[in-house]
């Protein structure tokens, strides 16, 4: 018998494995709407808590300014969320054994991460666009024109946050570990990004903090893409950069942690 | 009748293996031979290292000197392998997806093009029985139904080399011998099979057994040879009262001896040195003795814990 696998270029296989994990992730996503109205509940409830409820009850154009900062954060809360549930799929599939299984096997392990990051962040986006098609709902949209670097934005976001989780849920050992390494770094990461409060208007610590942050530069992203005035070009690029280069960092130590010990 | 996997088996060799964790060997200079068609039994004590002695041959640890060979290829000097497949002690499988869907995923992920799976899924399923539960959820499956389901998932990509830890955990008798009546069938079509147990009638069946302790091969052959080279007996007391019992087993000690309730069990190659001792120690003779040949389970257990006893002196 012909073994068909063997055949396909490492380019090709590594389409095919990403794809096995995208599809098989959406499958399992789609079979658990608990998971997903859990994901748009928090940045739900943020955005009619404070973005209109706080917002209105201080009044004078507050409201406006208030929305201006946690809308984008609310879809970048939807991005997070999304992530941080599927490193928890990652820690299982990775002590259930099945990560290993597939790991002794002919794909390299590179791939499989790329695989799994690729999934996540396909899960992830669409998590922020279901965040970002309510706030729409509400009247709170992107300007025609920045649609396509709203998409960016929200894809190297996603990419960034998927790998980062992800690389947590392969080194975590037990399942508290993962749920601490979720609370001790993504939560501190996300709420000290600027995504619910404007950064230039804070005191100089929490400043540098969140220039320090990397999840602040896909926050800034977005707000960038919802803002109807011009875009700084480099800005964006710098913002992209710097997500980038988190996700490959990120990569490479979920590569570490799953190759040959 | 072709059974998935059915690709020619490869040879699998160990040389002087030792690995471990740290600076701490947990398997130490194994060497092992396994050609296809072939199924080898890794067996011992909890804590032997068999488990990571799989991991080792699966090529997901390094081992800190030694070399894996498959076909005459070192396995640690590839990045990836074609040729081997693990099915860990875990039943691996997703419980949300259905078992088509998780076959797919598992040909898909090892490198399969969609086509290529779907089309080694419906062989797998028909070699391997799932057809009943095929299209059922992973979540609904008994355990028996999983384990063999988990066992295509490893078996969709054809190896050559199937590696298995503790597969039948957990399973009642009657899927224990389903899943070994698939194992046979597999080494009869050629695979080379290597498969870590605790249960005994399961290095039965194998074609060879070797047994760890502390990380070190102690024996290995046929299981048949094994006992019928061994001219160990089994001496058993009984005793009307547990604490005579106690006392024997602590002057004997837990290496040579095992206790359950009032009765006093040792296997030994001298029964008339054993009798001996024990009735120097109770003069009274309140017991009853009761003599038989060594079977496996007696054999494995022994040298298990000799081996580790002269290790461990």
């Amino acid at each position: 018998m012909a073994d068909r696998g063997a055949i396909a270029l490492p380019a090709i296989r590594a389409g095919h494995v990403a794809s096995a994990y995208c599809q098989r992730d959406w499958r399992v996503h789609l079979r658990s709407p608990l998971a997903i109205g859990g994901m748009l509940a928090g940045p739900l409830l943020l955005l009619l808590a404070i973005g209109i409820g706080l917002g209105s009850a201080i009044g004078g154009g507050a409201q406006h300014q208030i929305l201006k900062v946690i809308v984008p954060g609310l879809v970048g809360m939807g991005v997070v969320l999304a992530t941080s549930q599927r490193s928890i799929a990652v820690f299982s599939d990775r002590t259930s054994g099945l990560t290993d299984e597939i790991v002794a096997g002919p794909v390299t392990v590179r791939i499989i991460v790329l695989a799994q990051t690729l999934s996540s962040t396909t899960i992830a986006t669409l998590q922020g666009l279901a965040v970002f098609a309510l706030a729409a709902m509400l009247g709170l949209a992107v300007v025609p024109a920045h649609w396509l670097v709203f998409l960016i934005a929200l894809v190297a976001f996603a990419f960034a946050c998927a790998a980062t989780c992800n690389a947590m849920g392969l080194m975590a050992r037990r399942p508290g570990s993962i749920q601490a390494l979720l609370n001790l770094v993504v939560n501190p990461l996300f709420f000290l990004s600027g995504a619910l409060f404007d950064v230039s208007a804070t005191a100089t610590p929490i400043r540098v903090i969140a220039l320090l942050n990397p999840f602040h530069y896909g926050v800034r992203l977005l707000q960038d893409a919802y803002n109807p005035g011009g875009l700084d070009l480099a800005l964006v690029l710098q913002s992209a950069a710097v997500l980038i280069g988190v996700a490959i960092v990120a990569l490479l130590v979920s590569a570490r942690s799953l190759r040959r010990r | 009748m072709t059974v998935p996997g059915s690709r020619t088996g490869a040879t699998l060799a160990a040389e002087s293996l030792t690995a471990g964790y740290g600076s701490r060997a947990v398997i130490k200079d194994v060497s092992l031979g396994v050609s296809g068609g072939k199924v080898l039994a890794i067996v011992g004590l909890n804590g032997a290292g068999k488990t990571t002695l799989l991991r080792v041959l699966a090529g997901l640890k390094s081992p800190m000197s030694g070399r894996v060979l498959i076909n005459g290829a070192d396995v640690y000097q590839r990045t990836t392998s074609s040729d081997v497949a693990l099915v860990l002690q875990n039943i691996a499988i997703d419980r949300q997806l259905s078992g088509r869907e998780y076959l797919e995923f598992a040909g898909r992920a090892r490198g399969f093009s969609k086509a290529s799976a779907r089309s080694s899924v419906s062989e797998v399923i028909d070699e391997l029985d799932l057809g009943a539960f095929a299209d059922r959820r992973g979540g609904q499956l008994s355990g028996g139904q999983a384990r063999r389901l988990q066992l295509g998932g490893s078996l969709v990509r054809r190896p050559r080399v199937l590696l298995l830890d503790e597969p039948t955990t957990g399973l009642d008798p009657s899927a224990r011998r389903g899943y070994w009546a698939v194992i046979r069938q597999l080494a009869s079509n050629g695979l080379t099979l290597v498969m870590v147990t605790h249960h005994i009638d399961e290095a039965n069946l194998a074609d060879e057994v070797l047994v760890l302790a502390d990380g070190r091969v102690v024996s290995s052959g046929h299981p048949r040879d094994l006992v019928g080279q061994s001219s160990l007996s089994v001496v058993e007391f009984d005793f009307n009262r547990t604490g005579d019992a106690e006392a024997v087993y602590q002057h004997l000690g837990s290496e040579a001896a095992d206790r359950t309730d009032a009765v006093v069990s040792v296997t030994t190659t001298n029964p008339a040195e054993v009798l001996s001792t024990v009735e120097k120690l109770r003069p009274d003779q309140d017991f009853e003795v009761r003599m038989r040949p060594a079977a496996l389970d007696d054999l494995l257990v022994h040298l298990a814990k000799q081996g580790a006893g002269r290790i461990d002196g």
